[in-house]
């Protein structure tokens, strides 16, 4: 492992991303770097330059732009909270970003970084992938868009290209009556997560559910959507869903999940909770859209 | 050389690239009153203000934080005046080996400064970032809320 590397601090998108092409593989960037500190010290990644993203305007923003919700990649965890106010989708991200580590390191960690990471059990993948976000890049070719549950290929693998940085999130179509939750079981607040599950319901004009998205953390190398919940869930009343659908859903769920045995859980403990978990998150969203939230 | 902004003084000095920002405070500036614990952003003991937000100052590099505002608690009061939220510390016992309270003492000031008319829980809650490991956390909670009331007047 090097002992230092060289700090570069571009000030514009356009600057940051031709310093990574100029430097390829041995450059990294920084964003709030609470997981690139620690795992700079511990020799788990290695670089010559480190770009740090702090200065870089407008990668910060929260905003909602006509229906879509826009995520700026160096947004804080402490913003997201900040933000819950905004919209129902930012109220559940903002309660997931209370379950991330603590106030202290929420002001300094990414959205961007946390994504980044592409840690399997990272909190904010499975709501966003739930609610179809997607993911904005820039690269020395120009921008391109793609949905988040592509921007992970492995564990803290993504599909960023070389020169490539992820600018912002996108969440479309958030008019109208909508509602998210996420669940997790974890040892403690400031520990990771065993297992997560997280819901989107949209309704239709006539109390329908006419969008409908469950996402599973830590149970697979990256995030997964239920595919075969998600189906179960479109057409369904609210009613519907909060007796038996969401129960099936939960079975779905199991099936899709790949959990394991290691030494934090059990195969049989993170089956059980995927499926208690999901059934939580659907029931949540009925309740908040229900107005019991 | 860098320029730092610490306890309203401006600092020039060298930072090496890799070096956090607590070390920066402890080493170069001799700021011992940021203490470093688990080094990993999980204990809170080096908490410092930044444009008044409270950050894990290990986590941080001491070069991302150029042109920034630092508090550190050394700014916050000094032996023959201190900042009400110390002398609550002192009056509610807020403390025994005193290893972490410059880390809650800082998470205090943020705390009070976005809420200042606090609840026990909502006290509690935003004292879950720090780590006492002499367990003196139901005291530092009421340190919290004497603080509240003696800023408030």
């Amino acid at each position: 492992m090097a002992n230092n590397f060289e700090y570069l601090r571009p000030t514009t998108m356009g600057e940051a991303v031709d310093m990574k092409s100029s430097h390829g593989a041995r450059a990294q960037f920084w964003a709030g770097g609470t997981d690139m500190m620690l795992q700079w010290k511990a020799g788990i990644t290695d670089f010559d330059y480190c770009i740090d993203l702090t200065y870089v305007p407008d990668l910060d923003q929260i905003a909602l732009d006509g229906d879509q919700l826009r995520i700026g990649a160096m947004a804080t965890l402490d913003d997201l909270d900040l933000q819950s106010g905004l919209h129902p989708l930012t109220e559940a991200l903002g309660e997931t970003a209370r379950m991330m580590c603590t106030k202290q390191t929420r002001t300094l960690a990414t959205i961007g970084g946390n994504l980044c990471n592409a840690s399997p059990s990272a909190d904010l993948s499975p709501p966003l992938a739930a609610m179809g976000a997607q993911a904005r890049i820039l690269g020395p070719d120009g921008e391109r868009t793609i949905p988040l549950t592509e921007f992970f290929t492995g564990v803290r693998k993504t599909a960023l290209a070389d020169g490539e940085m992820l600018t912002e999130i996108v969440v479309p179509d958030v008019g109208g009556d909508v509602a998210a939750s996420y669940n997790r079981v974890a040892r403690t607040v400031v520990d990771i997560a065993l297992v997560s599950s997280a819901a989107f319901i949209k309704l239709d004009s006539s109390g329908k559910i006419t969008k409908a998205g469950v996402a599973l953390g830590a149970v697979a190398p990256t995030v997964v959507r239920v595919n075969k919940a998600e189906d179960l869930l479109i057409g369904c009343s609210l009613k519907e869903a909060a007796n038996g659908v969401a129960n099936k859903a939960g079975e779905h769920a199991i099936a899709t999940a790949n959990a394991i045995t290691d030494i934090r859980a059990s195969k049989e403990y993170r089956t059980d909770m995927t499926s208690v978990l999901t059934q939580r998150a659907i029931g949540r969203c009925v309740a908040i859209l229900e107005g019991n939230g | 050389m860098y320029k730092l902004n610490v306890n309203g003084t401006s600092y020039e000095i060298d930072i090496t690239a890799s070096e956090s920002l607590s070390d920066v405070l402890r080493d170069r500036l001799g700021l011992l009153g940021v203490k470093v614990s688990c080094g990993e952003g999980e204990c809170g003991s080096c908490t410092v203000l930044v444009d008044g937000k409270p950050e894990t100052s290990c986590l941080k590099l001491g070069r991302q934080a150029e042109g920034q505002e630092i508090t550190t608690i050394e700014g916050m009061g000094t032996y023959d005046d201190l900042h009400p939220i110390q002398e609550a510390y002192i009056e509610e016992q807020g403390f025994q080996c005193g290893f972490c309270t410059p880390g809650f003492i800082m998470a205090t000031k943020a705390f009070l400064d976005s809420n200042p008319n606090p609840t026990e829980e909502e006290a509690s809650e935003a004292m879950s970032g720090n780590i006492c490991r002499c367990g003196a956390h139901p005291y530092i909670v009421k340190s919290v809320l004497k603080a509240a009331e003696k800023i408030r007047g």
